[in-house]
């Protein structure tokens, strides 16, 4: 049995839909915002990569977004256009079960109704404000949005989200729980989580205030937004362009193995944030020319679901696009993809290193 | 759907305001006690103080978690998670070296809702970070992760008051699928400020004892506490010399597709949960003990509660054990659940307290006092925000399934 990719749906500071992606990829560009954050010392402006959610109005009712703030928008744009991608938008599969990853869940609103509470008196927070500030509001609306009775999960396990996520999906399908999984991971950029990677970026790269984060490879980290969805299925045989999820592992390097696949290419999820980024080369084979995108989609918790956007936009054209390397961040002794490799080869691997030693693996994998 | 295998149920801990042990909640619930007050954790400004079902500062958590300025939510979750290691027999240390994965729910435990923090950034004093960073890295899960050195997945659910009986169900299916060896899985949340002015927006808290079920209901109380099974696989608890306590028999879940924060009146996600969960284990209605319904007290849920129990369940006996514990949101389905195997070992359940006057337009009520129940196998059920429902069935022992193929 294989767990097939049938559709592909993001949105970020690349733009929305995998021809946006698949641009970003080909010029290695993206366009970062600059976002003013008042501190005791005046304003500073700091880059970030931002997702326009505009296109959202083509799928949903617009009766229906207004209550929907930005993180849900997100979340439901990436949805349909994951939908779209499966050629699944006007025919919705029966026993459908959803995912959804976050990082930091919807800091937006759960800062909004700090906000309220702290400044205007405890009981004048909006109601619309916290019960969007749940950390399944995204879920939850796009099950309401496509009217989907089935199963529905929200994970949040910081930089682990997406693999988490994954390996129910995939559990699901096996059980034949369902027999549809859209999954998918969402995070969001607030002015306070702006304020937080100014503390460990500053001005010059340094870290002002971290603790025990590598200073030399947060220079080029820039922050990001944005959702990435899958349509996953389950197949006798993997008919999909895009390939079928091989192989999902979690769990803690330190104490245990990480079981790499031979002969994979590696996508990296190296941010520039994440305490894992100096481990790298410790754990990948000396012969290894790993790939970073991250520079396109910007550090957030669930970067891995764009990881494999990317290599599964790699298993269907056969190319694998080269690290946007004068983005990239430092990865002390791991020399890194820099020229087009052709071609991609079958399998591609997503690796994840993330705090407390924690890392997720995810390998996609084309007959 | 593929039948589910009964997964083992080793080793329990609870702690909430009924007590900081599952013997000492049993002996609580049974005596019909129930302790809610205001607030004493945080001050609120509002006109009155809704009552809330606080646990007591006394709880035992190792002394280093206290000075690293650990969650509370996570030394919730620490303390049950001792006390159900401590039930199975086992050492921490046998844990390591095995896969041995950690799945739990939470709400506060993972959310970035650190006050203080936010309060200084709004008015420009430039808070200092590292706060915010432990915050970020000791949720419950990375906790226990941590505390025991596992090496197992690890992963945390989110989906808002059912994410522990969530979390138990994706623990047993990872026990099935051969991904681990053991989970310790179950549900924490603290008593939280923003949390509690959150509920009072709704307009859903009640001002007095909450009434589950009763006609007089006008909403929930919140509550806080945690609840730890100990999942093993067969070969596991036969290595180990493990005897279970129970089992996860079955597990479903399923959205309403309705609205946010309301449940769907004709129940049509829950009934979907139940039948799913019914037929991973393969029990009929009619071997159900008893239900431990998520009666949270407030209007619109308990009505569908009633009605889908009623109609799908009839004539089985159902409690709710918030008007004992209060509303512990992400820890709710896990303590529920540890009260559910706890119930089937003494054959008896409590009182479903808070409810004594009939509300003529539910058509199923719970029971007014303890009652003697048979039977091997009940369910927990829970109802979220968002429209989630999920159900577990447990078992105090594995039950026969007759085939008629």
């Amino acid at each position: 049995m294989n767990i097939t990719i049938k559709g592909i749906g993001t949105v970020g500071g690349f733009g929305a839909g995998i021809s946006a992606l698949q641009q970003s990829l080909a010029t290695r560009q993206t366009s970062a915002q600059m976002v003013s954050l008042d501190t005791s010392k005046g304003p500073i402006r700091i880059p970030a990569l931002l997702a326009d959610t505009t296109s959202v109005q083509a799928y949903v009712d617009k009766r229906a977004l207004r209550r929907i703030d930005h993180y849900i928008r997100m979340a439901l744009l990436g949805s349909f256009l994951a939908l779209e991608d499966a050629e699944l938008l006007d025919s919705k599969p029966e026993r459908m079960g959803i995912i959804v990853a976050t990082g930091y869940g919807a800091t937006c609103n759960t800062f909004d109704f700090q906000h309220s509470v702290i400044t205007a008196g405890d009981p004048s927070g909006s109601p619309t404000k916290f019960s969007n500030s749940v950390h399944n509001a995204a879920a939850a609306h796009i099950s309401i949005i496509l009217r989907e009775l089935g199963p529905n999960l929200s994970i949040s396990h910081y930089d682990m989200s997406m693999p988490s996520a994954l390996l129910n999906a995939i559990q699901w399908l096996k059980e034949e729980r369902v027999d549809w999984v859209l999954v998918g991971g969402v995070d969001e950029f607030c002015k306070v989580l702006g304020y937080y990677w100014h503390c460990h970026y500053g001005n010059t790269g340094s870290s002002t205030q971290a603790t025990g984060r590598a200073a030399s490879v947060n220079r080029h980290a820039v922050v990001g937004e944005g959702s990435c969805f899958f349509v996953l299925t389950r197949e006798d045989e993997c008919t999909s362009a895009y390939g079928c999820i091989e192989d999902v592992q979690l769990g803690n390097f330190e104490r245990g193995r990480v079981d790499l696949p031979d002969n994979s290419p590696f996508v990296l999820g190296a941010d520039g944030f994440s305490p894992g980024d100096t481990r790298y080369a410790e754990l990948l084979p000396r012969d290894c020319r790993p790939a970073v995108y991250t520079p396109l989609y910007g550090s957030l918790p669930v970067g891995m679901a764009f990881d494999m956007a990317i290599a599964a936009l790699a298993l269907r054209s056969g190319t694998m696009a080269p690290s946007p390397d004068d983005l990239l961040p430092a990865l002390p002794g791991l020399p890194l993809l820099r020229k087009m490799q052709m071609p991609a080869g079958k399998r591609i691997s997503c690796l994840k290193l993330g705090a407390g030693n924690a890392f997720g693996l995810v390998t996609l994998q084309r007959n | 759907m593929k039948p589910a295998t009964p997964v083992p149920i080793v080793g329990i801990g609870c702690i909430c305001s009924a007590g900081t042990t599952l013997a000492q909640c049993m002996q609580s619930l049974y005596r019909g006690e129930r302790y809610p007050a205001p607030p004493t954790r945080f001050s609120f400004s509002g006109t009155s103080a809704f009552p809330v079902f606080e646990v007591l500062d006394n709880f035992f958590t190792p002394d280093r978690w206290k000075q690293t300025e650990v969650l509370r939510t996570s030394q919730l979750a620490l303390t049950a998670a001792l006390e159900a290691l401590e039930d199975a027999g086992l050492d921490p240390r046998e844990l390591q070296h095995r896969r041995i994965g950690v799945c739990l729910g939470t709400n506060v435990g993972s959310s970035m809702n650190n006050e203080s923090f936010y309060r200084d950034n709004v008015e420009g004093c430039d808070p200092y970070i590292p706060p915010v960073e432990r915050f970020l890295l000791s949720n419950p899960v990375c906790g226990i992760v941590s505390e025991f050195e596992l090496n197992g997945p690890a992963q945390t659910v989110v989906n808002a008051c059912s994410a522990g009986s969530d979390a138990i169900g994706i623990a047993a299916s990872w026990i099935r699928s051969g991904l681990c060896d053991a989970v310790i899985t179950g549900g924490a949340d603290e008593m939280y400020r923003v949390t509690y002015a959150g509920f009072k927006s709704l307009f859903i808290n009640d001002d007095s004892p909450c009434k589950p079920f009763d006609a007089h209901r006008k909403g929930l109380n919140l509550g806080e506490g945690a609840a730890i099974l100990l999942l093993v696989s067969q070969a596991l608890a036969q290595e180990l010399r493990l005897g279970p306590r129970g089992y996860v028999l079955g597990y479903g879940s399923a959205s309403d597709a309705y609205h946010f924060t309301k449940p769907r009146p004709d129940g049509k996600g829950l009934r979907r949960a139940i039948e799913e969960a019914l037929a991973a284990a393969e029990v009929n209605s009619g071997d159900v003990a008893f239900i431990n319904a998520h009666g949270t007290g407030t209007i619109d849920n308990d009505l569908a509660e009633s009605i889908v129990l009623s109609e799908m369940l009839p004539g089985v006996p159902f409690l709710s054990t918030k008007g004992y514990t209060g509303h512990t949101l992400g820890a709710s389905g896990a303590i529920e659940a540890a009260f559910t195997i706890a119930c089937l070992e003494t054959g008896r359940i409590p009182a479903s307290a808070g409810f004594s006057v009939p509300d003529p337009q539910l058509p199923g009520l719970p029971v007014a006092q303890n009652t003697p129940v048979s039977g091997s196998v009940a369910i927990s059920e829970t109802l979220a925000f968002g429209g989630n429902n999920a159900v577990l069935v447990l078992g105090k022992g594995i039950p026969t399934i007759e085939h008629n193929d």
